[in-house]
């Protein structure tokens, strides 16, 4: 691969007696969207939280924007997660005593921002996910799909190396799914943020531009969106 | 209610029994507090109506239109009286002169036979005292000895008192003897009515920290099994049903919790009773209450923790479906304020009735009270409104990610944040109150020894008209100790004012600037007194050229002694066994020992008594809230560390969210506390006046403080771990 921003070889976990990886090797381009699929239970969001540095893999290891994680403390994870890498999650992501904008220039001011600049720059992405005018609101009083963009804008706002994205659109309808997808790749796409994105729903892994399948916490197949 | 949906609420395992317990224990001590509290509540008047006899209730003596006092004849109907106003060793004690006819019929207190001239009973812990040291220093001071005054006449074990025979032509002499025809019976209202204030406002002061672990319990029994009570929603009961059913729990746990503090009570109540309270500690019948009063206290408060717990389970209940939504609480108003503001009115009002209205304090001490307990409430319900106002201030101000989470927090949540450090809040009001009351006279002596002024170990004698000076003064001539005697007198006809003595006199009782010979008018006052008052520190000394030494009258003896106990208690005695007055000879020492140090000191050792279970009670409703805080926001806070936040803005986030409420509102405690204490002062007396309060009270606020500390050290650890990466799950 040309210019690989991830490169894990030979990651395995284990959980007790449960082995959740069992040995993958993967590489990300710089700029793609990858579509992580595969059954429930075969380890998806165990080999994302090992690439984005959550969870220490057993075995192997895992180099993000030439970085290598498995060498770094649990605390020099943090940081370089705080610095780098983004998260979207399913729900209930947000923090709900905060507004949306609050929620949005958290990562910002973790990483050292003044507070009118983190708001400012906060506000831009609200409004580039088209959620303006739900800058005041708490994520109480939002729907499922502005909560998700709000997410998204929260995942994006402090420009990451990568994105990691555990069914994004797993708890929105149809529609609301796809609307927040393409808001989200829309975004992506024009800053050039490199996207790990797991997900049950092939039409939304058709956005992807390469999609890898894992199966018993192995790869069983990786191919480009338009090869099948 | 379906029984199977009550089992599954009621009995669920280990942390119900751990939150159990926590109400147990905390009920227990608070209910053991309150009955020794009320007992003494009750019985402090009763206490006051035992020793009313020691107070002298009838006439003067007449003067005749030459300005002689008219003798009272001897009569078998009527006894003369003076209070006996004496000092041993820096301590003051009670006691009556008495003087009756050998054929009285005046019934005897507690039925004693009336002591003749040359005899005196004494309570057992004066007769304890007089044992102690030689009979010249202390015995000899009323004759001969008839037996211990019984209990029904004394306030408690510790009580010092001695009621003496004297001759009935003597006491007349006395210009203090009033003539009676029997003993007093009630005491006076108002020598009780300052500790039952001080002690319904201990009891007060109790109820918020337990109200509040109540309370923060029942909210973590509610957040430890949210999907239990949606289950139980779920089967049918309804939201009613559920309060009752968390109300009949609370009930259950209070009720065991006050019934082990009626046994604590008990256990307790012999320590409790050697608290000194107005000169005396108690016997063990004054901090008992009856066994109605002790079933209304444990039913009161079996009531009040079933209240507490069912209102919040109305409050907070998690509806059929379970709390799938995180919900703000209801926004909190201005009008939280509203108790405060009426407490801080009536308790105002109060005051002022008792300060201006003469004799008042009898019937203004029950507003006094409800004023009391009102703002000691307020503050507990304006709390989160004051948190409010200051997380909005906060929020839009930090810029730190700590700062926007905590302000977050407490924003929406201001009741459950204020909660947690509601209980050390009220504490702190209180040992304010107490502190700034207190305060107003220091334990310390503050007579020193000056040029110029009396020396400290000098005895002071204000002689009768019969009084022979010089006999007395040859009387302590001899003993060992006394370093000399003067006599002052006062001239009829000399135009400089002041007490007159014979220069070299003056002199040798340290005045200054004295004339080389002859008389002069020393003014004695400002040589007692000190600068602060006199507004000298050079007294007036002037030669009274023109007393006509004949004409003298001896007014004072002063005695020298060289400051020991045995010189000064033996010279002492001597006097007191020798001279008509009601007055012992005291030192400027002995002077300021009988104003109200001994009072205040008492007040305070009992504040600070209750102030530290409170503290305690707090304590634990402090960390209880706050592993419930975490509990709650495990995921939040998993969340924040999976996205990159360090451990340590964690620990800040929950930091600041403790120290805010606590900060703001402990300031206004402290300062509400330190106003009603003046308040109070003011009220009660116009030479009390508010200082800076004794180390205690900065040592109550460290520990308070220093509690605070340790709940939010306490969940630190517990951050680090309930929010490891590997245990929290992000889907
Ligand atoms: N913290 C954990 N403790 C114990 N077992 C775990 C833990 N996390 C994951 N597992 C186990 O590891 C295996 C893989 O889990 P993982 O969450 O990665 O699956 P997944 O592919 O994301 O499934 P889904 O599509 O349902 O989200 C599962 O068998 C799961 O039970
Ligand atoms: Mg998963």
């Amino acid at each position: 691969m040309a210019d690989p921003i991830i490169t894990a070889s030979g990651l395995t976990k284990s959980f007790g007696a449960t082995a959740a990886l069992r040995g993958i090797d993967l590489e990300v381009a710089r700029g793609e969207v990858v579509a992580v699929m595969g059954p429930s239970g075969s380890g998806k969001s165990t080999l994302i939280h090992c690439l984005a540095g959550v969870l220490a893999p057993d075995t192997g290891s895992v180099a993000v924007d030439g970085t290598e994680l498995t060498a770094l403390s649990a605390d020099a994870r943090a940081r370089f997660r705080l610095e780098r890498i983004g998260f979207v999650f399913q729900f209930g992501q947000l923090l709900p005593d905060l507004t949306a904008v609050e929620n949005v220039a958290l990562p910002l001011l973790m990483a050292g921002a003044r507070r009118r600049d983190a708001n400012e720059r906060s506000l831009q992405w609200l409004d580039r996910l088209d959620l303006a005018d739900q800058a005041g609101k708490s994520p109480g009083d939002m729907s499922g799909g502005q909560a998700q963009r709000v997410a998204i804008a929260r995942a994006l706002a402090p420009q990451p190396s990568v994105v990691f994205a555990d069914e994004p659109t797993g708890s929105l309808d149809s529609v609301a799914a796809e609307n927040v997808l393409t808001a989200m790749l829309d975004v992506v796409r024009e800053s050039g943020t490199t996207v790990v994105l797991i997900t049950h729903d092939a039409r939304t892994a058709a956005h992807a531009d390469r999609e890898v399948i894992v199966r018993d916490g192995l790869l069983s197949g990786t191919a480009p969106v338009g090869a099948r | 209610m379906r029984p199977a949906a009550a089992r599954l609420l009621l009995l669920n395992g280990a942390p119900a029994y751990g939150r159990l317990a926590g109400i147990v224990a905390g009920v227990a001590a608070g209910t053991a507090m309150m009955l020794v509290l009320l007992g003494a509540f009750l019985h402090l008047p009763e206490r006051e109506d035992r020793v009313a006899w020691l107070t002298p209730d009838g006439d003067y003596a007449q003067f005749d239109a030459s300005d002689q006092m008219i003798p009272r004849e001897p009569q078998s109907d009527a006894l003369l009286s003076a209070t006996l106003v004496d000092v041993f060793d820096g301590r003051t004690f009670d006691g009556l002169a008495l003087a009756v006819t050998p054929d009285t019929t005046v019934t005897m207190p507690a039925d004693i036979a009336p002591p003749a001239a040359g005899e005196y009973y004494a309570s057992p812990a004066m007769i304890e005292l007089i044992d102690s040291v030689p009979a010249s220093q202390l015995g000899d001071r009323w004759g001969t000895l008839l037996g211990p005054l019984p209990d029904e006449m004394l306030r408690g074990p510790s009580h010092r008192a001695v009621l003496a025979g004297v001759d009935w032509e003597e006491l007349d002499t006395w210009s203090s003897a009033v003539v009676q025809e029997e003993f007093r019976t009630t005491g006076p209202n108002s020598a009780s009515a300052t500790f039952r204030i001080v002690v319904a406002m201990g009891a007060i002061a109790l109820l918020v920290p337990m109200v509040l672990l109540i309370s923060i319990v029942s909210a973590l029994g509610a957040a430890e099994r949210r999907e239990r009570l949606a289950t139980v929603r779920l089967i049918g009961a309804g939201r009613r049903a559920m309060a009752i059913l968390s109300g009949l729990e609370m009930a259950v746990a209070s009720l065991a919790g006050a019934l082990v503090g009626v046994g604590i009570a008990a256990a307790v109540r012999p320590l409790a009773a050697q608290l000194s309270i107005n000169g005396s500690t108690m016997t063990v019948a004054d901090v008992t209450t009856s066994p109605a009063w002790t079933a209304v206290v444990v039913l009161g408060i079996a009531a009040l923790g079933a209240g507490t717990a069912a209102w919040r389970a109305y409050r907070d209940d998690v509806g059929a479906l379970g709390a799938t939504r995180e919900r703000a609480e209801k926004p909190v108003t201005a009008w939280r304020t509203s108790t405060l503001v009426a407490g801080i009115v009536i308790f105002a009002g109060s005051t002022a009735a008792i300060r201006w209205i003469p004799n008042s304090a009898t019937t203004w001490q029950y507003p006094l009270i409800l004023g009391f307990a009102l703002i000691a409430f307020g503050i507990v319900a304006a709390g989160p409104w004051i948190t409010r106002r200051t997380s909005l201030a906060l929020g839009a101000r930090t810029s730190s990610a700590a700062g926007v989470v905590a302000a977050g927090r407490l924003g929406r949540h201001p009741r459950a944040t204020f909660r947690a450090v509601a209980g050390l809040v009220a504490a702190v009001f209180i040992v304010s109150v107490f502190a700034g009351g207190s305060s107003a006279i220091a334990g310390e002596s503050r007579v020193v020894d000056a040029e110029g002024m009396l020396a400290t170990d000098t005895l002071v004698t204000y002689l009768g008209d019969d009084d022979d000076a010089q006999a007395l003064a040859e009387a302590v001539d001899g003993i060992e100790g006394v370093e000399g005697a003067a006599v002052g007198w006062f001239s009829p006809d000399a135009t400089v004012s002041g007490v007159v003595f014979a220069a070299d006199d003056a002199r040798a009782i340290g005045a200054i600037d004295v004339p080389p010979s002859g008389l002069v008018a020393v003014d004695l006052f400002d040589m007692m007194v000190g600068p602060e008052l006199s507004g000298t520190d050079r007294p007036g000394v002037a030669e009274a050229s023109d007393a006509d030494p004949t004409a003298l009258e001896p007014s004072h003896l002063l005695v020298l002694t060289d400051g020991s106990r045995e010189a000064i208690e033996t010279a002492r005695t001597a006097i007191v066994a020798e001279a008509s007055s009601s007055l012992a000879p005291s030192t400027r020492v002995d002077m300021e020992v009988r104003g109200a140090a001994d009072v205040n000191n008492e007040l305070s050792v009992m504040a600070y008594l209750g102030m530290g279970i409170a503290i305690a009670i707090s304590a634990l409703a402090l960390s209880v809230a706050s592993v419930a805080a975490m509990l709650e926001r495990r995921r939040t806070f998993g969340l924040l560390r999976l996205g990159g936040m360090p451990v340590r803005q964690l620990r800040q986030t929950i930091a600041t969210e403790a120290a805010v409420p606590l900060a703001v509102t402990l300031l206004l405690s402290a300062v509400l506390g330190f106003a009603v204490a003046g308040a109070v002062l003011e009220s009660l007396s116009d030479d009390l006046s508010l200082q800076w309060p004794d180390p205690r009270y900065w040592l109550a606020l460290a520990t308070s403080l220093a509690v605070a500390a340790l709940g939010i050290v306490g969940t630190f650890s517990a951050v680090r771990r309930s929010t490891e990466l590997e245990s929290t799950r992000f889907e």
